[in-house]
């Protein structure tokens, strides 16, 4: 079935009425997130994994997804009205959203916001339409060595991205890998690390680890940094729209926000981050009025804005094309495929079709709900704010640890929580990146597969991956993203000697 | 302490960790099959274990190389995360011996008590009714079965 046919049948999933309601608590859920500062999308959607068991694996995604891109809208409410990013994605629009706010102009920045977010939505939801079947299509003719090779420039590329040091980098790959080796080696059946327990035969479990590094790691941090309630700025509808002048300046940054944000969203990594400083960057370069910047500029708002979820639109594609999960939250989309024992990779689209396309097509609709939910609702998500945080911090403290023993009724997945969420607070403190442990063990089993499956295919001589061409470049990339650094630096320690 | 210092230990724990895994590696079952056209379960451990054996040791000798700068931050690791986590692990403790009721009661009570929510009376009684909603809302809707407590039994 081509694009155009593959999103009516979507659309006739996605319209059903379980599928509906899915997709609304997803978004509202996520929204409700996004606008809280604390527990973040991942927590959230590891959270409800358990809650999906009941679902059919099209509504579970759809509702998931849709707590994933939910929660970029919301994170801008906070931002522009209280200089709190709700989500670190939403940091930038802090700058010149809450400028806007102290200047009167906070629902017009609001507005831009999410009109920015439902156009970047659209751009792609149509991008995932077209691309990821193609790429589908293609990864189809890849073998282990192909996989493997993506897998090592997916970890390499996120290493990199995540700011951290590459020797902090390669210890959180090489933690995260090890843990995905406890249980049963999938070829041979030995037990591995196991140390006599039946338990642990099965291997860690994705979520518990997930919601410990993020969800209790947070708890801790707040627990000892006490965050209070602040008072946002208020906000009445009659101020919602933006003035001729405000629309027509951010036109622009909204298109140019949404295909950037889509375009980074494909490669590994916190890349909605990023997309957002760059869309910034790129807006402040371009602008008539690049003094206004920092000081209220609705582009600085537009841009940023739109880029954040045309990123997390474009991480869906190397997850539903290619079963790769090129970002945290794409590897929480990918366990709860696997829970409800959906085929993942190139085969998701001709195995259940119901799954690829139903979510595209939610999507769309996810963010229709999304603009109709935030703009008239602004009020209700900002009397969010006002809940007090002790309250807020104990339910999720219960919703943590319930929802982690919901996954499959073990008390050991408690502990490994616990023990995750004091790992996670404790290497954050010592400047080491969570998110590379968590993506490495998401990647862990499918690595070692391709791996070992490369091994038989090329009667133990690894180099003759580097003659397959697809692999070969994904290798020579990945070379390259770990050798430039020091090229750069050696260059520059020659130029500064002559 | 030092900055250097903490960081030449985490060096070092998880130097440790690379060598423990490399060690067992070769100990398994099938082993690491050397003969890398037939490789045994040992072989994919084996490979991340030293990478995190080489990682930790240029992180070590980065610690070594950085300038000993003297943290002036607290250094003890603060009161309430501790209790933060005595609060979970009790209840960890607890779930499977004195069932959901006691043990998430006195979760909540103490991470009430740990951020800070004033009034002992408001804390019981805020504890008791998110008990008692959370038991109805992972039981009756989305149909969690909870362990059965051994000490009433």
């Amino acid at each position: 079935m081509n694009a155009l046919e593959g999103l009516a049948y979507g659309f006739s999933i996605a319209l059903q009425a379980q599928n509906l309601l899915a997709c609304f608590i997803g978004v509202l859920i996520g929204t409700i997130v996004g606008v809280l500062p604390g527990i973040g999308p991942i927590g959230a959607m590891a959270l409800l994994l358990p809650v999906t068991y009941a679902m059919t694996p099209a509504g579970a995604l759809i509702m998931l997804a849709g707590i994933y891109y939910g929660s970029m809208y919301g994170g801008s409410t906070t931002s522009i009205l209280l200089k709190v990013p709700g989500e670190v994605s939403s940091v930038i629009t802090t700058i010149d959203g809450y400028e806007m706010a102290r200047k009167g102009r906070a629902g017009a920045a609001l507005f831009v916001a999410a009109v920015g977010s439902f156009a970047a939505g659209s751009v792609g939801i149509l991008g995932l339409a077209f691309l990821a079947p193609v790429l589908a299509a293609s990864a189809l003719r890849f073998g282990p060595p192909e996989f493997f090779a993506l897998c090592v420039l997916g970890l390499l590329v996120l290493s990199k991205l995540t700011g951290s040091s590459l020797i902090r980098a390669a210890v959180m790959v090489a933690l995260g890998l090890s843990l995905s080796t406890v249980g049963m080696e999938p070829m041979s059946g030995v037990s591995r690390f196991t140390f006599g327990s039946l338990d642990l035969a099965q291997g860690l479990e994705l979520v518990p680890i997930a919601i410990g590094l993020f969800g209790v790691a947070e708890l801790l941090s707040s627990a000892h940094n006490k965050l209070t309630n602040e008072k946002p700025l208020k906000v009445s509808f009659k101020e919602l729209l933006p003035t001729r002048e405000e629309w027509k300046r951010s036109q622009w940054p909204i298109a140019r926000g949404s295909v950037l944000g889509f375009l980074f969203g494909l490669i590994p990594g916190p890349t909605a981050i990023i997309a957002t400083f760059s869309s910034y960057a790129l807006e402040r370069k371009l602008s008539k009025h690049p003094e206004e910047f920092g000081h209220g500029a609705i582009e600085g708002v537009a841009g940023p804005e739109s880029a954040n979820n045309g990123a997390a639109q474009g991480a869906f594609i190397p997850l539903l094309a290619l079963g790769i999960p090129f970002a945290p939250a794409s590897a929480m989309l990918l366990t709860a495929l696997l829970i409800h024992g959906a085929k993942t990779g190139p085969m998701l689209m001709t195995e259940s079709p119901e799954i690829f396309w139903g979510v595209t097509s939610s999507m769309y609709i996810g963010n229709l709900m999304l603009l109709l939910l935030n703009l008239p609702l602004i009020s209700v998500f900002v009397a969010l704010l006002r809940m007090p945080m002790y309250l807020i911090s104990s339910i999720v403290v219960l919703l943590c640890v319930v929802g982690t023993y919901a996954i499959s009724n073990s008390i050991l997945d408690l502990w490994v929580l616990l023990i995750s969420g004091v790992a996670g607070y404790v290497l954050r403190q010592l400047k080491f990146e969570p998110v590379i442990l968590l993506m490495a063990l998401a990647l862990g089993p499918i690595l070692e597969r391709s791996f070992i499956q490369s091994l038989y295919l090329t009667q133990g001589d690894l180099l003759e991956i580097l003659t397959r061409p697809i692999a070969g470049t994904m290798i020579f990339i990945a070379l390259l993203v770990v050798l430039i650094p020091f090229i750069q630096r050696i260059y520059k320690n020659l130029f500064r000697k002559n | 302490m030092t900055f250097r210092w903490i960081s030449l230990s985490t060096g070092l724990f998880f130097l440790l960790l690379g060598s423990l895994e490399m060690y067992l590696s070769q100990k398994l079952p099938g082993g690491l099959g050397l003969n890398a056209a037939e490789p045994g379960p040992g072989l994919f451990p084996m490979i991340v274990g030293a990478i995190m054996f080489i990682a930790a040791s240029l992180h070590i000798v980065d610690s070594l190389r950085a300038t000993p700068t003297i943290d002036t931050s607290e250094n003890r690791i603060p009161k309430d995360i501790i209790y933060m986590v005595l609060t979970i692990a009790l209840y960890i403790y607890l779930l499977p011996r004195a069932g959901f009721f006691v043990a998430a009661f006195l979760l909540l009570i103490g991470s009430l008590s740990i951020f800070e929510m004033p009034g002992w009376m408001k804390r019981i009684a805020t504890a008791s009714i998110a008990t008692i909603l959370s038991f109805a809302l992972f039981t009756q809707v989305l149909s969690v079965k909870m362990p059965t407590p051994t000490w009433f039994n």
